[in-house]
């Protein structure tokens, strides 16, 4: 029912006023329905920045001050690489022949004692009969002390040992063929008696040859003797035999009594084999080290200059190896650069493991070298060694045409620091075209003042090297014109490492005036330069390089300017066609000035699609408070800061026309005219900033017409 | 036929008023001439004829036919006379009443009545601020606030099912009738302390103009129409005291009570002071604009808020008055009668009215000429026509200020119609 109830109301009123009058259509109906409205518009901030923004030679500085400039702080740049260059790759080569190697001395010491004697052999007759008669209960005493009737040795000579087993062996060889060579042969009589004459033959096993025979006289008791025996082309095996050729004890008188004798009586022989120079040598090696020596390579230089380089610190850098060997056993190189230090450690590598042919590369990095090692140039050479170990459990045979090869080369080395007297000669800096844009000047007119213009050439140099650079400058318009501008000037070296010499000259409008007045479009440069050599070290690093750059500067503290600046709004188009619906269009504006100067201000209505480019309308603000179309400047004191903004009122009627321009734009160029003809002071100079602003603030007034 | 439903509803736009003697005999609302409600003992019994009542009250301010008009078969609404022919408010009203059904029983001096009814209440008016403005523009507001807080309308409609007891105590007749309430739909705005203001700021470092809007309006409707959805109560009042046996007064109230509606409400509260799009050069300016819009949406954003529990009252209406009966035949008598109406969306209003009744026997016929005043008109006239058709069947119409449907004495409107039909059982 509710439901039913509604309806019933609705359609109650609702027919009530159309049914009952034959009602075909409502509509409204108003004669003067023109609504006249107001409503604020846009608060338009508009900065200098906007109108000259900051681009290649326009620039900000940090308080915003506006300069146009040109800066180039390495027009001219000259580094380290470009005086002293060093060659990456440094290579040498050294073969090691076995011939080379230094053999260590061999020793081997034999003693023939008479206890021993006894002992070993008490089943020979001779020996038995007299274990039996010298000591009692036929018992070699143990240890050997025993008291034995002298006249006993009077019958015994050479013939006695003919069964005596004389021989040993030497383990620390097998075999060697000498090229040269001593054995030395020393003899040393530990019996109580003397020996008046003694021959032994030195005899090799294998081959039963005799190495040598030696002979001893008048060899007392408790002395030694020596003789030293040449090798030379000798070939001894490591098996020696000894034959006694001859043997005469001293008589003996039987009222001599006993003599007494004890477990080191006997004879003591001690073989050296000294001085070996082999042609062959069959033996094994514990870690037997051969000393290459030290030898030293040239640094060589890139260019033609003589410069005598002492020290140098490498960042980085590598040594590149490749050793061959004809040895075929464990073979390690241990390589060294003496003058080096790495870390503060005296550079040498650890042992590199190497095989018959091997390669790698060693770390330099952080290697600080000095070259004034060798005696015979102390410069540019740099020392190095090595040594070859050579470790084998068996013997292996070493020939002369064994040989150690190796080659070293230098490589990917980066340069931090080096010194010494470098080369005086001439070189070029170079030369350049560069194109600057003050095209901003040309959009003042010829009445410009610039406050303070200036070239300034600035020099850094943190090389340890002075020098002298000459240099021209020229400057073209773009319609040709050229101004001309040239240094001449010595460089100051740096002293110590680090150390960075700033050098600077500016020149105000008396030196560069003819360069402002172009103004310059492009600058062509070239200068040479000349190495100052004082007697000091020079040196130079890596990061270490000397810049020579100018800087024009045209600050924009200017006077007696007019300057038309503009900037585009993009907007789109409101493509309202029906302007006779709008009675009246009045824009209301409060405009407050922050710019320094006299401001004119319109608004150029384009459009864009307009082939003919032509504007479609301009419209000006023309203030209430002003004489013409030109704004009060913001107020500025005597530094030419600005101190307050001014304010300009006003109302802008727009023409029927002017409306439909405006309401068929689609591009609005803020058209800013700054002039400072009017208003500033004969002298006075005010300072442009990028962040001066002057602030539209629009309101619109209109009549609408509804009907 | 036509030109008969053409009339009708004519009458029906231009408002009835069926309160014609000016005092509220809400269970019997009927002038039975020759049966006095509050006096006789007899027993008597009322039907009315179900769903073929109704009372149309409708006020307006400025008069309707003057800014809706017909030409050529074409309706036209002519803002522009509108808010020239008000003042600084207008004011709208329809109070539209079905009585789909009445039954009452008199036992001795006890009157008992039940019935239900049909209501619709209809209120609106705006200001002539908000008018202007819109035909004018804010040019002419510059500096001044325009408050939009007078702009407001409301529609309820509901039933009414009560019951009323009324009796004789002595010299006074006592009278009151409770109403339980059923909501059916209901609708309304209120622009609450909504307000535009235009500033002009010429030679100032401000925008030449600017303008703040605040935003405080609250609209509402109802959708749920579920019996007990929409529950309230009112109540009606009624006392008379008879001076002498031809003098009487009264004083009633009716309609004091409230509806508790389920509501779907829409609120939108903010501020917003525009003074120009702030642009830089390198800001896109359509960019800009589109952020202010979406700003102004985002501050205004309407609040939806839905099945909320919202009372709302009725707007209550007395009246008091005095009675004069002659003592003739006819049973003529004259009424004076002050009506106070407390509208909810505008200054309550009061109309002072006076009655003549004569009754001609013969034919068994009332007439009642009134004429009242109030703000909307100073003359209005009305007649009350009540035909007794043989013993039990009884007809009441009545024309409220029929004058003002032909003559244009004053710009507002006033006017009513009402019908029953009465069965005396």
């Amino acid at each position: 029912m509710s439901k039913l109830l509604n309806i019933n109301v609705s359609i109650l009123v609702v027919l009530l006023f159309f049914l009952s009058c034959n009602i075909e259509n409502i509509e409204l109906e108003n004669d003067n329905w023109s609504p006249e409205l107001v409503a604020p518009l846009i608060n338009s901030t508009i900065t200098i920045g906007n109108l000259i923004p900051e681009q290649e030679n326009t620039i900000y500085d940090d308080d915003n001050f506006i300069r146009l400039a040109f800066r180039d702080d390495s027009l001219f740049k000259l580094e380290a690489q470009s005086f002293v260059s060093i060659q990456d790759e440094i290579s040498f080569e050294e073969q090691f022949l076995l011939s080379d190697l230094d053999i260590s001395d061999f020793n081997y010491s034999y003693n023939f004692l008479l206890g021993d004697l006894f002992i070993e052999y008490s089943n020979e007759p001779l020996v038995s009969a007299l274990i039996d008669v010298l000591f009692e209960n036929s018992i070699v005493p143990s240890p050997f002390y025993a008291d034995i009737q002298g006249s006993l040795f009077n019958n015994i000579d050479e013939s006695d040992f003919a069964g005596v087993d004389l021989s040993f062996v030497i383990n620390e060889f097998q075999s060697i063929y000498f090229e040269n060579g001593f054995l030395n042969f020393e003899i040393e009589n530990n019996l109580p008696l003397n020996i008046d004459a003694l021959e032994v033959a030195i005899i090799n096993s294998i081959t039963s040859e005799i190495i040598a025979t030696v002979s001893f006289t008048d060899l007392f008791s408790n002395s030694s003797n020596d003789v030293s025996i040449d090798l030379s082309n000798k070939i001894v095996s490591n098996e020696i035999e000894l034959d006694i050729l001859n043997l005469e004890f001293s008589p003996q008188l039987l009222s001599a009594g006993e003599l007494p004798f004890n477990p080191e009586s006997g004879l003591e022989m001690n073989f050296s084999i000294t001085d070996i120079n082999v042609y062959s040598i069959t033996m094994p090696f514990n870690n037997q080290v051969f000393d290459v020596g030290e030898q030293f390579v040239e640094l060589d230089l890139d260019d033609d200059a003589s410069h005598q380089i002492h020290n140098i610190e490498l960042s980085n850098g590598q040594i590149n190896y490749s050793i061959n060997s004809s040895i075929n056993t464990d073979l390690k190189l241990k390589f060294s650069i003496p003058s080096a230090t790495q870390n503060g450690q005296i550079f040498t590598t650890e042992p590199l493991q190497l095989s018959t042919n091997s390669v790698g590369s060693i770390d330099i990095s952080n290697l600080e070298l000095d070259l004034t090692t060798n005696p015979n140039q102390e410069y540019n050479f740099i020392p190095i060694s090595a040594e070859i170990i050579i470790n084998s459990e068996f013997p292996i045979e070493l020939n002369p045409t064994d040989f150690v090869e190796f080659s070293f080369s230098f490589s990917n080395l980066e340069v931090d620091y080096i010194d010494g007297y470098f080369d005086t000669y001439n070189f070029d800096l170079g030369s350049g075209v560069v194109n600057i844009d003050l095209s901003l000047l040309e959009d003042f007119d010829s009445g410009l003042k610039l406050e303070d213009p200036s070239l300034t050439i600035n020099i850094s140099n943190s090389l340890g090297i002075g020098a002298n650079v000459n240099g021209q400058l020229y400057a073209y318009a773009e319609d040709g014109a050229m101004a001309f501008f040239e240094i001449d000037t010595m460089i100051d070296r740096a002293n110590i490492q680090g150390e960075s010499i700033l050098m600077q000259w500016i020149y105000g409008k008396d030196v560069i005036g003819d360069i402002i007045e172009l103004p310059p479009k492009t600058l062509e440069y070239q200068a040479e330069a000349s190495i100052i050599n004082d007697g000091n070290i020079n040196f130079l690093t890596k990061e270490s390089a000397l810049f020579l750059g100018f800087e024009l500067d045209f600050p924009l503290s200017v006077n007696a300017a007019n300057i038309s600046l503009r900037d585009t709004i993009k907007i789109d188009e409101i493509k309202y066609d029906d302007i006779s619906k709008i009675k009246r269009i009045i824009l209301h504006y409060n405009f407050i000035n922050g710019f320094p100067l006299g401001t004119e201000f319109d608004l150029v209505l384009r459009d864009s699609l307009n082939i003919d480019g032509e504007n479609l309308d301009t419209i000006q603000f023309i203030g209430i408070n002003s004489e013409d179309n030109i704004f009060e400047p913001a107020e500025v004191n005597q530094e030419g800061y600005v101190v307050s903004p001014t304010l300009n009122s006003g109302f802008v009627p727009l023409t029927n026309k002017e409306i439909s321009s405006f309401l068929n734009t689609n591009q609005i160029i803020i058209d800013v005219t700054l002039s400072s003809s009017n208003y500033i002071q004969e002298n006075q100079f005010v300072k442009i900033f990028s962040d001066q602003a002057c602030v539209l603030k629009l309101g619109v007034e209109t009549q609408i017409d509804l009907n | 036929m036509r030109n008969f439903l053409q009339f009708v509803i004519i009458i029906f736009s231009f408002q009835s008023f069926a309160q014609l003697d000016g005092y509220l005999v809400h269970n019997l609302d009927l002038p039975l001439p020759e049966f006095s409600v509050d006096l006789d003992s007899s027993a008597v019994s009322f039907l009315k004829v179900p769903f073929i009542s109704f009372q149309l009250d409708l006020y307006s301010k400025p008069r309707i036919s003057d800014f809706i008009y017909k030409k050529n078969s074409i309706l036209f609404f002519n803002p522009s006379i509108y808010m020239n022919n008000m003042s600084q408010l207008s004011f709208h009203h329809m109070d539209m009443n079905n009585q789909l059904f009445y039954y009452l029983k008199r036992k001795k001096y006890i009157n008992y009545s039940f019935g239900l009814n049909h209501k619709f209440l209809l209120q609106g008016g705006f200001s002539n601020q908000f008018i202007s403005l819109i035909l004018n523009g804010n040019y002419q507001y510059l500096d001044q606030e325009i408050s939009l807080s007078n702009n407001n309308i409301k529609a309820y409609n509901y039933l009414e099912w009560y019951f009323g007891y009324s009796r004789t105590i002595n010299k006074t007749f006592v009278s009151a009738k409770l109403k339980l309430l059923n909501g059916i739909a209901s609708f309304g705005f209120e622009a609450g302390r909504t307000s535009i203001f235009s500033a002009e700021n010429s030679i100032s470092n401000n925008t030449p103009f600017t303008t703040l809007v605040n935003s405080d309006f609250n609209a509402y409707y109802t959708e749920d129409i579920g019996f007990i959805s929409n529950l309230g109560l009112a109540l009606d009042l009624s006392l008379k005291y008879h001076l002498t046996k031809n003098i009487s007064i009264y004083s009633s109230i009716s309609d004091l009570g409230f509806i508790q509606w389920n509501e779907n409400q829409f609120i939108s509260s903010g501020n917003y002071l525009f003074n120009g799009l702030d642009y830089s050069i390198d800001d896109n300016i359509l960019d800009g604009f589109t952020n202010i819009y979406d700003s102004v949406v985002d501050v205004f954003s309407i609040n939806k808020i839905t099945s909320i529990k919202s009372r709302r009252y009725l707007p209550y209406e007395t009246n008091m008055g005095l009675v004069y009966k002659f003592n003739d035949f006819r049973k003529n008598q004259i009424s004076l009668n002050y009506h106070f109406q407390n509208l909810k969306i505008s200054q309550p209003f009061s109309t002072f009215s006076i009655v003549y009744k004569t009754y001609f026997k013969s034919s068994k016929l009332t007439l009642a000429p009134v004429y009242s005043v109030n703000k909307f008109s100073r003359v209005n006239f009305s007649l009350l026509v009540n035909k007794q058709w043989r013993d039990s069947f009884v007809t009441n119409l009545y024309f409220d200020n029929i004058i003002n449907l032909f003559t244009k004495f004053s710009d507002k409107m006033h006017a009513g119609l009402g019908v029953e039909f009465l069965l005396i059982l």
